[in-house]
């Protein structure tokens, strides 16, 4: 014969087991949450430095290549976006200048080359994909399923013809 | 039969004296798991509407000229902006105003132009409403080089560090 104390916690188990199945769910839901944030965050640092790279790029040079040209702009605004103590720095394991691509589009559609002798297309506009790998701590310390850690943006920028320009 | 009790209505009836906290627990633990959720959710829309209304003053007080005639544009008639400045915050103003969806404006953007290095910086602040911590200030930052900067300056890296 059962004490009534013992019938009521036997009762009561079902429910008990409940939440101790559920709470590490939810704490899992919270965490994934977090990360997914974070992963946002992320995107919008690399999509802002695309952006500025661009916009840079678009304002600076008459070139389009060579030492003082528009593409070496931008690789140097997207080298201060991963230095350590820039706005908004962006966390990527890869070389993401080396990674980089610029590109020049004039008003016709048509890809203008880079080179020292390439002027930028005015009215066109300028191209920079940048391509991080985002370190795994960044998500969290690990990966979540469908949420990739090679992350690639687009910044565009348009080249106004009626700028004047200090480069040579 | 253990766990169970005789009442009048029914055969058995399920003993459930055992259940009502954990039963608060769980509840308590999926609302606070949904706020939660939609706290993170929130915040992160309004973190990357203000960050873009930052970039927005920033591309405009870049390319805004070094026109040195000054006027009121930050609703402080102590201070005087320049035509660089006055754009920037213009910028930044619409952009915040355009993502009213998402974030409203707490005070007027700052641009601090730095003629010396070169740069401008763009600072927009605004909140956003979260169930959980009630109203969350936010603030946008973005920096970048003058559009008068000589391009040897900008393929360096000092230019950048703001």
């Amino acid at each position: 014969m059962l004490s009534s104390r013992h019938r009521r916690g036997e009762a009561g188990s079902g429910m008990v087991i409940g939440v101790a199945i559920l709470f590490p769910v939810l704490m899992l839901i919270i965490v994934a949450l977090q990360a997914m944030s974070d992963s946002a965050r992320i995107e919008q640092g690399i999509q802002s430095s695309a952006n500025r790279a661009a916009r840079a790029a678009s304002l600076c040079c008459h070139r389009t290549g060579g030492p003082d040209g528009a593409q070496a702009v931008a690789e140097a605004s997207l080298r201060a976006a991963v230095s350590a103590d820039a706005y908004n720095r962006i966390h990527c394991n890869n070389d993401v200048v080396a990674d980089s691509r610029i590109v020049f589009i004039d008003v016709g559609g048509g890809q203008v080359a880079v080179g020292a002798n390439n002027p930028v297309p005015p009215g066109g506009t300028v191209h920079v994909f940048v391509t991080c790998q985002l370190p795994p701590q960044v998500l969290g310390g690990f990966g979540l399923p469908g949420l990739s850690v090679t992350r690639s943006t687009e910044g565009v920028a348009t080249i106004d013809p009626y700028r004047y320009r200090a480069g040579a | 039969m253990t766990g169970r009790r005789e009442s009048p209505g029914s055969r058995w009836r399920r003993d459930e004296r055992g259940e009502a906290l954990p039963a608060a627990i769980l509840f308590v633990g999926v609302l606070f798991t949904i706020l939660i959720g939609i706290h993170v959710v929130i915040v992160s829309v309004a973190r990357a509407a203000a960050q873009t209304a930052a970039e927005a003053a920033l591309a405009a007080a870049q390319a805004a000229g070094t026109d040195p005639l000054t006027q009121d544009c930050d609703e402080n008639p102590a201070t005087l902006e320049t035509v660089r400045q006055c754009e920037g915050i213009l910028a930044g103003r619409i952009a915040i105003a355009g993502a009213h969806s998402s974030i409203i404006e707490t005070r007027p953007p700052v641009i601090a132009v730095e003629d010396e290095r070169g740069s401008v910086t763009a600072v927009v602040f605004a909140a956003t409403i979260s169930p959980v911590l009630g109203t969350v200030e936010l603030k946008g930052e973005a920096c970048g080089p003058l559009d008068d900067v000589p391009v040897s300056d900008l393929t360096g890296t000092d230019i950048w560090q703001c």
